[in-house]
């Protein structure tokens, strides 16, 4: 109790700095606060799009919808499958899609899923199902900013708070995708996928494996993609090349970084895990052209 | 299982209930479930090196008997003899092998002679070194009439593999811990209250000291080549004080642990950094392996040396200090650390002040300036040499200090948030350490006689710093590797 009370205290009277591990931000890098309350009044969908930021920034709605696709993006930043399946337990029932397009990376699966329950926590409705999540990412930071998020929504302290659907970089647009406005490639940003200590997280193969199963029961279609990176070359890693097997057993599973389709850095890229809008405008048309037509 | 994981948790609150409420009756079914819980412990980090700990138990203890039952003294130095050798062999081959293979080759490529050997895949079991030391001090003593060897297998057993010093000490002495094994032990509030608190300090300085100065230890080591001197002068503190709160933190949970048990464990630390010169550093610091050093090595050694006077007692301290730092691990890094601790005590034995104990600043808020400054600078000295314990190697360590003491050593060093928040928890830390410096451990004094209402406050209070401002990511204790 006396833990719970000095996490509140520390919330309300501290700058954010001096909380290590408290990380309650409303409204967060990838727009999910406005996402997840669309989410919830947007009816049945075709297709539902999970995963990411590759697929909040992969995937533009409105480009489904000229093809008759009423599309949802339900993409969050780092969203690993821990938090996947429980975003799924939230809304599949109301969305009801037909279709399920999931993005994967070696990433995710080897994540500690920190980062994405964070912002799940901040944005989101907290209830029991969020408690369980929390605990299942085991970690201290998630579990603090629950306790504090718990308190300022019983509170009602985040009531009045509205997210800006634009930002100097990016414009939220209906249906979940974000779109970035700059289109310039950000050389820069960079990380080498052989270059980091990759491990398997067991608990995120699990979700992700639960995940399917759910799909698969519901009798949803279900398309893992791995959407194009501007340096393919970098996931040459035995690890992401055991993930692909795996993923190619598990259900239909499509690649876009392989040739002849040709994206260029400059052209199609902002920076190495995210196309600019001229890359998703391709990239999208050929996924509807491939997979779904 | 680490003592800071839920499966730790799991596993002692289980065995706890079980030693004190089910096999409380019978000492020897106690000692039994001690043996069986601490093969349990080690079995979890990997079985397979389990039959290795038998071995040696059952070799030792044997052995042990056999040294007494003799009055032949060449047959008990030979008896000795095979201890040492199953003992040291088995170091020799698990940690220290490949060292000794690549140093043959590359001494001979030195000479210009090219050679093919290649190194062996060597998983190093843990806690090698600590049971080691262990089992040594046992035939040791027994063969110098120190004490005598214990019929009671289980007992032995237990004092080899005692799950909660198990891995990284400290180091007991059979002398000391075998006793404990043969009386009925009661469990005594107050003692089980202090190893609760002894684990929460522990965790403390585990948790948010140690793995948050790693971060700031890893970026200096890792991008010294890039970084000016000031920042790697903060890496080097950085790492020292990290070093110390990552054992220190451990130890003080093998022994709060060990109190929740009943038992008395030796004390690995007297807060070293406020020692006030070299020798003073090491009555203070990983106690248990110095004092098992004085007593089987440096004695040892000064006796042969005694005809050399001064300079025989110079050569002692030299090889006993190589020798610790050999034991810390198989790299030259080591060596060489261990040679430049042996050369700090030279100043202090030609002035004749070895043996003479610093007292530690007692009953006063605030150290003198001439206090303060013989703290400072064996700090100092102390985080510059240790800069070679973080070393992968000797070139990289040369490139630490080359980089270190350049001209950008008095640039302004650029400190991220997150490690400006570290440094000052770091400095909150120091401070209460200095206020319970004359204790068991910093915080063994506070609260005793508070009512209970606020000693569980002040428990809180702690927990939520820690869950507060713990390293989230999972970073091995450091001693776990040696």
């Amino acid at each position: 109790m006396v833990y719970v009370v000095l996490v509140v205290l520390w919330g309300e009277a501290l700058p954010a700095v001096a909380g290590k591990n408290l990380n309650y931000k409303l409204g967060s890098y990838g727009m999910m606060h406005t996402r997840v309350r669309e989410a919830s009044q947007v009816g049945d969908v075709d297709v539902l799009i999970l995963g990411a930021s590759d697929a909040y920034r992969g995937f533009d709605t409105r480009i489904f919808e000229q093809t008759g696709y009423k599309t949802f993006n339900l993409g969050s930043s780092s969203q690993s499958p821990l938090q996947t399946r429980w975003l799924l337990h939230r809304y599949l029932d109301a969305l009801k899609p037909e279709i399920v397009i999931y993005t994967v990376t070696p990433f995710v699966m080897c994540s500690d899923g920190v980062e994405s329950s964070l912002d799940l926590i901040a944005n989101e409705h907290i209830d029991l199902g969020t408690l369980n999540m929390t605990l299942r990412v085991k970690n201290v930071k998630p579990l603090n900013t629950f306790i504090y998020g718990s308190y300022r929504q019983t509170f009602g302290l985040d009531d009045a708070f509205t997210e800006p659907k634009e930002t100097d970089e990016d414009l939220y647009i209906p249906g979940g995708y974000v779109q970035k406005k700059i289109a310039d490639y950000n050389e820069n940003f960079k990380a080498v996928l052989g270059g980091e200590d990759l491990k398997y997280n067991e608990r995120q193969v699990d979700a992700f494996f639960e995940i399917i199963r759910t799909l698969n029961d519901k009798g949803i279609k279900i398309y893992l993609v791995k959407t194009p990176v501007a340096h393919y070359d970098a996931y040459n890693h035995p690890l992401w090349l055991a993930i692909e097997k795996q993923l190619k057993e598990t259900a239909p599973y499509f690649n876009f970084n392989l040739p002849p389709l040709g994206f260029a850095d400059s052209l199609h890229f902002s920076d190495q895990y995210h196309l600019n809008q001229a890359g998703v405008v391709k990239f999208n048309q050929l996924l509807i052209d491939s997979l779904l037509k | 299982m680490i003592f800071n994981s839920i499966e730790f948790t799991v596993f002692f609150s289980v065995f706890f209930f079980l030693y004190w409420f089910i096999f409380q009756r019978s000492l020897r079914l106690q000692n039994v479930l001690l043996l069986v819980g601490s093969y349990f412990f080690y079995a979890w980090w990997d079985w397979r090196f389990l039959a290795l700990i038998i071995a040696g138990s059952l070799i030792n203890y044997w052995l042990g008997i056999a040294i007494h039952s003799t009055n032949d003294a060449v047959k008990r130095k030979r008896l000795l003899w095979l201890g040492v050798l199953y003992g040291l062999g088995g170091l020799l081959f698990f940690k220290y092998c490949n060292f000794f293979i690549e140093s043959f080759v590359a001494a001979f490529t030195l000479l210009g002679v090219k050679m093919n050997a290649s190194t062996l895949d060597i998983i190093v079991p843990l806690g090698i070194s600590f049971y080691t030391f262990r089992t040594l001090s046992y035939l040791i003593d027994i063969r110098n009439g120190k004490s005598e060897p214990t019929k009671d297998w289980i007992a032995f057993f237990t004092y080899v593999s005692f799950f909660p010093t198990f891995i990284s000490g400290p180091i007991d002495r059979a002398r000391t811990f075998i006793p404990q094994m043969m009386q009925q032990r009661i469990f005594r509030y107050e003692e089980a209250r202090l190893g609760m608190q002894q684990i929460l300090w522990g965790l403390f300085k585990k948790l948010v000291i140690a793995d948050n100065l790693s971060t700031i230890t890893a970026y200096a080591f890792n991008g010294y080549e890039e970084l000016p001197g000031s920042m790697l002068l903060i890496g080097a503190f950085s790492f020292a004080i990290e070093v110390y709160a990552d054992f220190s933190g451990y130890s003080d949970m093998a022994i709060g642990f060990s109190r929740l048990l009943g038992f008395s464990v030796t004390k690995n630390f007297d807060f070293p950094y406020f020692a006030q010169n070299i020798a003073d550093f090491w009555r203070k610091w990983h106690i248990s392996l110095t004092s098992w050093l004085t007593e089987y090595v440096f004695t040892p050694l000064t006796i042969a040396f005694r005809d050399w006077g001064q300079w025989g007692i110079i050569a002692a301290i030299i090889i006993n200090m190589m020798v610790c730092g050999f034991w810390h691990g198989a790299n030259w890094t080591f060596i060489v650390f261990g040679l430049l601790q042996g050369l700090y005590f030279i100043p202090i034995i030609l002035r004749g002040k070895l043996n003479k104990k610093k007292k530690m600043v007692k009953g006063q808020l605030l150290p003198t300036w001439k206090e303060l400054l013989a703290m400072l600078s064996t700090f100092t000295l102390i985080a510059i040499t240790d800069v070679l314990f973080r070393c992968d190697n000797i070139t990289q360590a040369i490139g630490y200090y080359k980089h270190l003491f350049s001209p950008t050593l008095l640039s302004n060093p650029i400190l991220s948030h997150s490690f400006i928040l570290t440094l000052v928890l770091t400095l909150l830390f120091f401070v209460a350490e200095w206020i319970g410096r004359e204790h068991d451990f910093a915080l063994a004094n506070v609260g005793f006689r508070w009512p209970r209402v606020l000693r569980w406050g002040y428990y809180s209070v702690l927990l939520f710093l820690i869950g507060m401002y713990m390293n989230t990511s999972e970073t091995p204790f450091i001693y776990f590797k040696f």
